[in-house]
């Protein structure tokens, strides 16, 4: 048996390195792609700026619209509810023609007379205007995100709600009447969580693709919350 | 100052006619309306930053074409009244 000190070998120190353990390596994710979302309901796009049922309208954007958000759909009343102001405005440019056969302006002096229908006319044209900015700017939206309902009901008098597409509860529609069947339009009633305000879409063209379409959104809000996409 | 003693108060008051009090009035009532299609320009422009479309240059100029067309009304009644 040799007698001999045999040194053991120098185990190597361990190097500390700065690499943190598998377990505690952060799972970094992909950069999220910008959110769209998918729908059933194939959406167009929609040029023409006055259309009453718009999808996806095209340089059309909202005071409070951020930027990822995107306007699915943008309702105004239905055309044929402007027929009775569209008439009464026809009526009114057509009525001087009647001083020809019904002078009824003769008691006035001539210069008044000529007054009178200048400043008919300014009316006219004053009261056409009005009634077509309160139908052009009365508008409801539906982005990706929320529900949005703009009214104008004078032209003095604004009010703006919104509200969380996850905040609505209910959609109910509502389309009655020989009219309203004829030209396919009705009101839309849309209740909504808490404190939020409810919401009526009164006589928008097709309400059942908008209801259609807000119960889409809704279910699609649901998984992505449950995904834990939400924004 | 001018100094009226009460006899040419009258006699001032007795000149005025009928239809010159109608043409104040009109122009009076026109000059109200100036004023409305002002506001109606300045809520057309209020409503337009609400709502951005591609018809809200139109219906501005023609809201600004109404408020000028008030304004030359204004200066017709009180030329031609």
């Amino acid at each position: 048996m040799p007698d001999l000190y045999i040194a053991k070998e120098k185990e190597e120190p361990k190097k500390i390195t700065a690499e943190p353990k598998a377990e505690d390596k952060k799972i970094v994710e992909p950069p999220a792609e910008k959110k769209t979302k998918k729908l059933e309901i194939d959406l167009v796009e929609t040029s023409n700026p006055i259309a009453a049922f718009a999808t996806k309208p095209i340089g059309v954007r909202f005071e409070t619209q951020t930027d990822e958000e995107e306007i699915v759909l943008l309702l105004r009343k239905h055309w044929i509810t402007n027929v009775p102001w569209i008439c009464f405005g026809g009526l009114m440019i057509f009525a001087p023609l009647v001083l020809r056969w019904f002078p009824l302006l003769n008691f006035l002096p001539a210069r008044f007379q000529l007054m009178a229908v200048i400043i008919w006319y300014l009316l006219t044209i004053f009261i056409i205007f009005e009634k077509f900015l309160t139908w052009y700017f009365n508008v409801s939206i539906i982005t990706d995100e929320r529900i949005v309902d703009v009214d104008f009901n004078n032209l003095i008098y604004k009010e703006i709600s919104e509200a969380k597409i996850d905040k609505v509860q209910d959609v109910t529609y509502k389309m009655g009447g020989a009219i309203r069947t004829l030209f396919h339009y009705g009101d839309v009633y849309i209740q909504t969580a808490g404190t939020e305000p409810n919401f009526e879409f009164l006589a928008i063209p097709k309400p059942e693709q908008v209801v259609k379409l807000l119960n889409q959104l809704r279910e699609e809000e649901e998984r992505e919350f449950l995904d834990g996409r939400t924004r | 100052m001018i100094n009226l003693n009460p006899e040419q108060i009258i006699q001032f008051l007795l000149k005025i006619q009928f239809w010159d009090v109608v043409k104040a009035l009109v122009c009076f009532a026109l000059f109200i309306y100036v004023l409305i299609a002002l506001v109606v320009v300045k809520q057309v422009n209020m409503m337009a930053e609400v709502i951005n479309g591609q018809m809200n240059p139109l219906i501005k100029i023609v809201a600004m074409i109404h408020f000028l067309g008030a304004i030359l009304v204004l200066l017709i009644a009180i030329m031609v009244l």
